[in-house]
């Protein structure tokens, strides 16, 4: 395939240019409201060409390598209207070597098996529950050469298991989730398993909460959308567009100096890890934000240009898109005491599992505006019932100045690790 | 391309197999700002095989059309370690032989990328040149053509094009800290022409950007609202038309006790639609991926539960037809239940007639955004404006809609005559398949006790 691109490319007389070259094998096992769904291999390779030309940047994209010679051509066409842009492509350089590719066998039957326990284990319990699984093995493959003879290539392993159970029980329709991911093969399923019993025991019965200011607890997932949020500001690209509400901020305080932010592309057990970024640029624990002082933006070649900045490994990019600046794995440093603690020593207040709604507001400003999709009326230092028709919002820009404690338990997902929050003075109103 | 379709598919011996192959050549236009950020053309092409066997049921993708055999072996070889609860057969349908070829009256593949790039620019100058507060401007021209090809061992064979283009503009206005964004998307099957002649509409959108910044956050409380007809079709997709789709009820018995065919979900007037068939809509589908032809299906007739939305394994398990809404976002994926256009049909009365007798309430203009967890919506809309005395007063910000579908349908009290379906750039997102091609809309719609989040 490398060949084969070089030699198109050397054909085609294209003196500048970088590609990525991406091959996804998925094989998911899922299962539907207790029942398993179909089983499924997708396979899919893509290959996807920046150039530059008389001083512009072009792209185009193809999943066959047949086509590749009217991607060539499509790049060009591209470059003729293409932005201004020329690039010090990196040459060959020194990576880390990181154990993220895994391939263990992966048993299908066995699965299988597996998803038919845990559902008949939660049946049994409860029984008016259906069970959404999905356990799945990724092999990514990526390659990224250039026209200055970088040729990086690494094979990642990404696997996940999610749960879900969905009930329609006296307090209303009800929703629970838990999600593991890795690198490394799943070992956390029956602890996830547990923890979707719980909170659906616990969500039986309903209790009311005042209108007003109050502290909140967020559990790490329910916070997506506020992370999102953080990382659009963070994003060197939004900075220099002059849209980032974190433009000129670098050494200043932004946040609680609760808060440290850091991204970590060595954690093998955060599926953002890797050697190097979507220009061959290795990658490097970078502190973002250390105890609410922000420390850097995060950049591709292009921004750390723009800023007369090095670049910091962190273009995201896949075949089918362009480099843009984004976290490989972002990591809020934990707190001191137990969500148990914290929750002991809470008078009054709100503890949010689940979120509906986030990301539909101003995510760039930082807004929120979400429905508590399962959250708890906290009271005297004890978890009392459900909280329906009950909505949060506030901006994460003045509420992470707000924060005044953070778990000392964290929760790794996806391309987070992330600790429970608490924030003070957060607007929850109620029907 | 087809005969060698077909003969991969026709190796099969086993009791039923289909297959999809979809070419896609895509263009598309961006300008960030001042920049022009990317202007060309790409290709995606592939295909995924189902493979049915004693209830069982297996998918695997492909990339070249040579590789149908494969796919085929190792979707079997999934079939088999398959094992359901519930045997998995498909409802039967006549077999349809046919190419769908649209006839466009302007095509977009005929245009030029400098045609298109013009285009751009001109939309996305008319939003940088709204004023010193415009922060920021994204202006997206975007087209598809998609040759499909649909061939199932019961004897279905089509070829068909789809050809979809469209065009969003976003605006950010920027006053200090405050930043504050409107925007603007049209979009469908119907040809170039659909994205020609939108000055105004850019015009109206940079003027809201604008007038967002100077105003104050909603209220929050319960109001009677007025729903335009976009954010009316966001609410009618994402609150009810997803209940509709038999995929969630058919497993449940609880959620079947609630959508119960016959039962009452509204006001009499009230009738919710999903129509596939309608040529030249973004949600228009000649042909579902199970090879159903598509039809016009009422959801909610006369405020009753009329029928809901099925693929033909749905159809099989709950003893219902087949409504021709199985769909895939892409080969990547097997088809499940989707909607295609989905709308509530018009009833009687003009916006003022709506307006007359609310003492308090809020006029919700657009939509950003909507999610369901089932009988739970929320849903943001771009703008809102006060109603007091039956008149349209000042404009406020960050208007989101929350509550329970059933109550909230049940609430609805005026339905207008003014019904308009909106397409747009983006689409429906299910169980991983996004963005999948929808048409949502309504008439102006008024709804009582609605509650809305806010300071």
């Amino acid at each position: 395939m490398r060949r084969k691109i070089l030699d198109i490319l050397a054909k085609k007389k294209v003196k500048k240019y970088d590609v990525i070259i991406e091959r996804k094998s998925t094989y998911p096992i899922s299962f539907e409201q207790n029942e398993l769904n179909m089983l499924e291999n997708k396979n899919l390779i893509g290959i996807g060409l920046r150039l530059f030309e008389n001083g512009r940047v072009g792209y185009s994209y193809t999943n066959d390598i047949t086509t590749f010679e009217e991607v060539v051509d499509f790049a060009r066409e591209s470059a003729t209207y293409g932005k201004e842009l020329d690039l010090d492509l990196p040459k060959n350089t020194e990576y880390p070597s990181l154990s993220i590719y895994n391939d263990i066998f992966w048993d299908e039957r066995g699965w299988v098996t597996k998803g038919k326990e845990i559902i008949k284990k939660i049946e049994d319990i409860a029984n008016d529950v259906k069970i959404d699984i999905n356990f799945s093995k990724s092999i990514l493959d990526v390659e990224i050469l250039n026209s200055e003879g970088f040729h990086g290539r690494y094979k990642k392993t990404l696997y996940r298991f999610s749960i879900s159970g969905f009930a329609i029980l006296d307090s209303g329709f009800t929703f629970v989730s838990e999600i593991e991911s890795s690198t490394k093969p799943i070992s956390g399923i029956d602890k996830a398993t547990e923890s979707i019993l719980k909170q659906l025991e616990k969500a039986r019965s309903v209790s009311k909460i005042k209108t007003g200011e109050m502290p909140v607890i967020f559990a790490p997932i329910s916070l997506w959308s506020l992370l999102h949020s953080i990382s659009m500001g963070i994003s060197a690209d939004n900075v220099k567009k002059g849209i980032s509400p974190l433009k000129d901020k670098i050494n200043e305080k932004i946040f609680s100096e609760k808060i440290t932010i850091t991204d970590n592309p060595y954690d093998y057990e955060l599926i953002g890890a890797k050697p190097f970024d979507g220009e061959g640029i290795a990658t490097k624990i970078t502190p973002v934000v250390e105890n609410g002082v922000l420390k850097t933006y995060l950049h591709t070649l292009e921004t750390a240009k723009h800023f007369g900045t090095k670049p910091t490994g962190h273009a995201e990019r896949g075949y089918s898109s362009i480099p843009l600046p984004g976290f490989n794995n972002m990591v809020i440093s934990p707190g001191k005491r137990t969500l148990e603690e914290i929750i002991e020593d809470m008078d009054y207040g709100l503890i949010v599992y689940e979120v509906i709604g986030g990301g539909q507001s101003n995510l760039l400003r930082g807004d929120y505006s979400v429905n508590v999709g399962l959250g708890f009326l906290i009271e005297n230092g004890e978890i009392k019932g459900r909280v329906k028709d009950t909505m949060i919002a506030g901006n994460v820009y003045e509420d992470f100045n707000r924060v005044i404690e953070l778990s000392k338990e964290s929760k790794k997902f996806m391309n987070f690790d992330i600790p429970y929050l608490v924030i003070d003075g957060v607007s929850v109103t109620s029907k | 391309m087809k005969e060698i379709l077909k003969q991969g598919l026709y190796s099969f011996s086993g009791e039923f197999a289909d297959l999809r192959y979809e070419i896609k050549r895509s263009s598309r236009v961006v300008f960030r700002g001042k920049e022009l950020e990317t202007a060309g053309k790409t290709i995606e092409q592939g295909g995924g095989v189902r493979v049915f066997d004693a209830g069982r049921l297996g998918f695997a993708t492909f990339s070249r059309p040579e590789d149908v055999k494969n796919a085929l072996k190792e979707a079997e070889r999934l079939a088999h370690i398959s094992k359901p609860e519930q045997k998995i057969h498909l409802a039967k349908v006549e077999p349809v032989v046919k190419d769908f070829i649209p006839e466009l009256q302007k095509d977009p593949r005929k245009i030029s990328l400098e045609e298109k790039v013009d285009l751009t620019k001109k939309y996305n100058d008319i939003a940088l040149q709204g004023g010193e507060k415009i922060a920021s401007t994204v202006a997206v021209y975007m087209d598809n053509e998609i040759e499909r090809y649909y061939i199932s061992t019961d004897g279905t064979l089509v070829k068909e094009v789809r050809v979809y283009s469209g065009v969003s503009v976003n605006v950010i206005a920027r006053d200090g800290t405050n930043v504050q964004s409107a925007h603007i998307s049209f979009g469908d099957q119907r040809g170039f022409g659909t994205v020609l002649n939108r000055e105004k509409e850019i015009e109206d959108a940079v003027r809201d950007a604008i007038n967002l910044l100077n105003a104050e956050r909603v209220k929050k409380g319960t109001y009677t609202v007025i729903l335009d007809p976009e954010i009316a079709g966001v609410f009618i997709h994402e609150a009810f038309g997803h209940l509709s789709e038999a995929d969630f009820v058919y497993k449940n018995e609880k959620l079947k006790e609630i959508m119960v065919i016959g039962k009452r979900f509204g006001p009499e007037f009230l009738n919710v639609v999903d129509d596939g068939s309608l040529i030249g809509e973004r949600g228009y589908i000649p042909i579902d991926d199970d090879g159903v032809l598509s039809k016009r299906t009422y959801l909610i007739k006369d405020g009753k539960l009329n029928a809901r939305l099925h693929s033909r394994i749905t159809a099989e398990l709950m003893g219902e037809e087949p409504t021709g809404n199985s769909r895939a976002v892409s080969f990547m994926y097997p088809p499940i239940v989707r909607m295609t256009n989905t709308f509530i049909e018009p009833h009687e009365g003009t916006f003022e007639e709506l307006l007359d007798g609310v003492e308090h309430g809020l006029y919700v203009v657009g939509a950003l955004g909507g999610q369901t967890e089932l009988e739970m919506f929320t849903f943001s809309s771009k703008k809102a404006y006060i109603i007091e005395d039956g008149k349209i007063g000042k404009m406020v910000r960050d208007a989101v809609l929350s509550g329970n579908v059933f109550k909230t349908l049940m609430h609805i009290d005026k339905i207008g005559s003014d019904l308009r379906l909106f397409g747009g750039l983006g689409g429906c997102g299910k169980a991983g398949q996004y963005p999948l091609p929808v048409s949502t809309g309504a008439p102006h719609i008024r709804i009582k006790d609605v509650v809305i989040g806010g300071e």
